[in-house]
This record gives C-alpha cells, structure tokens and sequence, in this order.
C-alpha cells in the first residue's frame, strides 16, 4: 500500500495542473480514497463482513478504472482483489463461479503487465514467443506478472476438463516463474507458495515434485518470518497430503489456529480466513488420509 | 392395548431395521486410473460415484485414485489381484495385461473413422467383454480415449523419419512397439509416469497419445509438430474385479451396470470432441499439424498396418479374430456392412 499513499499528493498535484473538471477530480480523489479503503479491507478481522463487503468494492475499483483505465495502483488493486476474492471466499463453495473471477483478476494482471509493451500481448502469444517476451521483464512488471500468473493457474485448476484451459497452463507457469525470479518477496512470498502448491498437488505423471514443494515452502515461510498464516494452510492442504503425512498436517493447521492473525500488514483478513479453512480442513482430515 | 403394543413393537423394529441397514457396511470399490484429478474422466466418475451412491442408499461408493498415484497400469493390474484395488480405468496397456485379445482395438492403423470404431466395437461387443470377463473382470464401460498422434521436435515429412527423434514407447506395450518397428524406428521404453520428467531432461523428444491425453499430461510443452495420420484408435475400459463385483447384492449389481454404462457412454461422446478441441487449442500453443501425407505414403501406412497387425496374431489377439476384424471394416468400407 505505501506506494498508494504516494500516490495521493502526486495526484492532487497533477489535478491542479491539468485543470482537470471537477467530475474528473472528485473521481480521482475517490480512488485515493479506495486504496485506502481496500488497504482497510486487506486488515478486517471479520471474515464473514469482508466477505459481504468485498463485492461492492470490487465494483467501486471497476467503475473507478472506467475514468481512469491506465491507473496502475487501480489496476493491481483490482488484480489483487479479484483473485483474492476467488480465492478467499468463493472457490471452495461455488469453483465454478471463481472460474469467472479468477478471470477477472488475471485480466487485470494482463492489463498492468501491458504497460511494457513487449508484454501487451502475453495472452495471445505461443508459448515459446511468450517465454522471449517474458526475459524482456524488469522488477516493476512483477506484480502484473503475479496476478495475472495467479487468476490464470485459478482459472484452469478449475477447468481441468477444458483442452484450450489445460493447454495455457505451461504459459502460466512460465509467467509466475518469471514473477519469482524478478520479486521474490512480492505479495507475502506468494510466487514460492505458488510454486509449492503446483509442485505438490500434481502427481509425478503431471511433474508433480514433493522435493521441490517443499523447498518451494521453505522459501515462502522464510521469506515472510513464518507469519503469514495461509502459508500452513496450503503446505498442509497439499504438501501434508500429497506426502500422507497426517501428522505434519494436524500440526501444520493447528498452528494456524493457535497463531495471531495479522502479524504482517495488509494480511489480518487472509490470516483470518487461513483460520477458517485450517478449522474446514481438520474436519476434513479422515477423508484424506 | 394389545394392538397398540404390537404397533408400537413393529414401529420399533422397523425403525430399528432402517437403522441398521442405513449403518450397514458400505462397499467401497478402490478405484485407479492415470487419469488427472479434475480431467472430464475424473468428472465423468464423479458423477456416476454420486449417482450409485444415491441409488444403493450408500451401499456402493467408489474410492479414487487418481493421476497415476497407484502406479503404472501393470502395477494396478498387480493391485487389484491382491485385492488391494478393486477397479481401474485402463488405457490399451493396462487391458493388454488382463484380456490382451481386446488389444486388436487399438491395433495399427486399423481404424479410419469414428464411424468404423463404433462399428467395430458394436460387432464384437459379446466377444470382447466375454474376454474381459474370462480374465476375472466386469466391463463397465468403454472409454475410448481417441486417435493417438505422434508429437515431435522435428517435423515429420515421412512417418519414417521418427528415426531422428528419441521417440517414447510405453514400456510393455507391444502394440506401439510393433508400429515402430514397422517403420524401422527404435523407440526408448519407459514408464509413463517418467515421460514428463524424461520430456524436461531431454531423454526424449517424441511422444504419441491422444491430442486430450498429451494435453491433460501436459507434454506437449516441447513438441513443435503434430503428425496428421494417427498411428491407432486408443481404447480404454472401467473393469471391476469379478470378486468385487460378485460381493454385492443383485440389486446393486444392476444399479452399478445401468448407471456407469450411461455416464461412460456419455463420456465417449464428450471425448469425441475434446480432441478435436485439444488439437485447436494446440495449435493456438504453438504446435504445427505437417501437411496431410501422399496417397503413395497412406497406401504404405496401409501395408505396413497390416503387416504390424499380423505380426502380432497369436501374441496378443487370435489370427481368426483378426481376421473377423478385418472382414468386416472391409465389408463396411465396401458398403456392405450389416445394418443394425
């Protein structure tokens, strides 16, 4: 978020000197005002008033984009939001709906990563031709990357009977790849926990790699302190599964439970949701081991 | 009060009957299958496990396995002798351990059309799942899993020319073995569960499946070229051991039998489709189809297919069963066929 309170003088500055009307200004001080009412959002301790709030919020980004479609903080703020709404709240009870979402989030990523232009056409390119784009990435394409590596690889974990989903995957992935290599530490080391739940929810005939996932882990928890509480959700969900190990697993969640959540800026609500879902997996245990 | 007593005793022992037959022991039937988590297979049986549970009141359930996590097919064979597993979706090599005679399904280049598939199958319906039976299986369905093509680095101007790829062959598939000896190329044998990580060493750099199949497994990542003229039709089956099978209730039997020979037979439907769609989305990666090949280079096909086929006779399927097969694509192809 800090670049966002950055954001805000330079805003007001540019609006003084471009004599902007005041529709267009009221517009551009309401976004200022989103991103810190999402960054407000990011730190609720209620789930279940996040998860009612969140889809108005989201809209509120989308009509703000509208007058301004090339504001990036907007952009990644609606990227993060979409995949994080997905993820967070609608994936597990209704996939099929997040597919939709997961989408969304993606498209923004696209969108923001489009700023160079050597990535605007990452969505239509081969495979090969993408990877070429992809080396032409610097740090400030990252967060593009992430999200739009995020709501893709969401997309087609959902649609795994879709051929033309199926066949995008290794585009994802190349994409997030390259995301970790250029921000390793952005959004709570989300590339490394990307990577350990890819590596450890496939099977070795899909590439699947319990080693890998568990370095991939390692790295996510080193690089956050250990405190971002989804962190254990997922190598729980996938690492302790894939690697029948019930124990590590019931470990792994209770610590989630036992934990404070909202160590880390901006993450109180996920690590309250993280709590919700370690509480759905241990009633789960049984069945999947 | 004598009546009312009887009432209320039968009231109770019949509550008490509900009670323990809805307690009664579930059958749960351990299910393996290469086949992704998540892939329209995984779907299809997700679906008919729902719908058998519903209709046997939790009588039957089916436990999955998925994406190979039980192993190879040989290995599940070996499982579910042991009774470890109880049943399988099998491709080719799998059926080829159990009943190999139905392995003339997916004999080189046999088949041109969907329409001399179904006829096929349709013909020697009896035939092929008495075989399946005799081995100590029950067919629940066919899954056709579709045209296998060839997959390459290089494109391929003549089949021949696989000579220059290290192509892959399913260790312990002689069907896909005879095929590459026909055209003279030296395939490498592994498992396929090691073709993914053999296809990121580069131990290997050609591969055949199903256009759904490649794209499911995800190996498609290094081929740039998609040979035209697939190589076979490749089959697959559900089969639950006989023993399973016989352990439940007639009744349960024949929900079992109804409600996945309606799924799979959509299922076949759907995968119909899915590879016409997987070869698109393909090409949209990247992927090249070559050009159709010379009718000189089809007649050739055609020769080498039914040599490769007669070469195996008395290996796999029985002379006289080939011969049948044959026969009759040859008399549907003359428009001689018999309706029906």
């Amino acid at each position: 978020m800090g670049n966002l309170k950055k954001l805000l003088p330079a805003l007001a500055f540019g609006a003084a000197l471009t004599a902007c009307s005041p529709r267009t200004i009221a517009l551009r001080q309401t976004a200022a005002l989103v991103h810190y009412g999402a960054s407000a959002l990011f730190d609720e301790p209620d789930p279940q008033f996040a998860r009612e709030t969140f889809g108005s919020q989201l809209k509120t980004l989308e009509l703000l984009l509208r007058n301004e479609p090339d504001n990036q903080s907007l952009l990644e703020l609606s990227a993060e939001g979409f995949n994080g709404y997905a993820f967070l709240f609608i994936e597990d009870a209704a996939p099929e709906r997040a597919k939709g979402f997961y989408l969304r989030g993606r498209d923004y990523g696209l969108r923001l990563a489009a700023r160079n232009p050597k990535l605007a056409q990452l969505d239509s390119l081969d495979l090969d031709s993408a990877r070429k784009a992809l080396d032409s990435a610097r740090v400030e394409d990252a967060p593009g990357l992430f999200w739009a590596a995020f709501g893709w690889a969401g997309y087609i974990n959902l649609s795994k009977d879709s051929p033309s989903a199926l066949s995008e995957l290794p585009k994802a992935v190349a994409i997030m790849e390259r995301a970790r290599q250029l921000a390793p530490d952005y959004h709570f080391a989300g590339a490394d926990l990307f990577f350990g739940v890819y590596y450890a929810s496939r099977p070795a005939i899909l590439g699947g790699d319990i080693k890998k996932a568990q370095a991939a882990f390692q790295e996510a928890r080193r690089r956050t302190g250990g405190k971002y509480l989804m962190t254990y959700v997922l190598e729980a969900k996938y690492y302790a599964v894939g690697a029948q190990d019930q124990e590590m697993f019931k470990s792994l969640l209770q610590k989630v439970k036992d934990s404070p959540a909202g160590q880390l800026p901006d993450a109180r609500l996920t690590d309250e949701v993280a709590k919700e879902k370690a509480e759905k997996l241990l009633e789960k245990a049984n069945d999947l081991f | 009060m004598i009546y009312f007593n009887r009432t209320f005793v039968s009231a109770l022992l019949l509550t008490f009957a509900a009670a323990t037959s809805f307690a009664a022991e579930t059958k749960v039937l351990k299910f393996a299958t290469i086949a992704p988590d998540g892939s329209s297979w995984m779907k299809t049986m997700t679906a008919l496990n729902e719908e058998l549970q519903q209709k046997t009141n939790g009588a039957v359930k089916f436990k999955f396995y998925a994406g190979g996590v039980s192993g190879d097919e040989k290995d599940v064979v070996k499982k579910v002798r042991i009774g470890q597993l109880h049943a399988a979706g099998f491709t080719g090599v799998g059926l080829g351990e159990i009943a190999p005679e139905v392995r003339i399904l997916d004999a080189p280049w046999l088949f041109k059309s969907d329409k001399e598939v179904d006829y096929i199958y349709k013909t020697f319906a009896k035939q092929l799942s008495d075989a399946i039976e005799k081995a100590g299986y029950v067919l629940l369905g066919w899954t056709e899993l579709g045209p296998v093509h060839v997959f390459t680095q290089a494109p391929l101007k003549e089949p021949e020319d696989m000579k220059n790829q290290k192509m892959w062959v399913w260790e312990g598939d002689p069907i896909a073995q005879a095929a590459y000896q026909a055209l003279d190329v030296s395939p490498i044998p592994l498992s396929i569960v090691d073709v993914m990580s053999s296809l990121q060493t580069g131990l290997i750099n050609g591969v055949y499946g199903p256009p759904m199949g490649v794209v499911a497994l995800q190996w498609f990542q290094r081929a740039k070229y998609i040979y035209p003229v697939p190589m076979a039709r490749s089959a697959g089956a559900i089969l639950l051991s006989k023993k399973a099978f016989d352990d439940l209730s007639p009744e349960n039997q024949k929900i079992l039998l109804e409600v996945a020979g309606r799924h799979l037979k959509k299922l076949n439907e759907q995968s119909r489709q899915e590879n016409v769609d997987a070869l698109k989305s393909l090409q949209k990666q990247g992927l090249t189809i070559t050009p159709a090949p010379s009718a000189a280079t089809m007649a050739r096909l055609d020769e080498l297919g039914k040599k490769a086929r007669r070469g195996l006779a008395g290996k796999l399927y029985s002379e006289k069963l080939l011969d049948a097969v044959e026969k009759s694509l040859a008399e549907l192809r003359g428009g001689k066929a018999k309706k029906g």
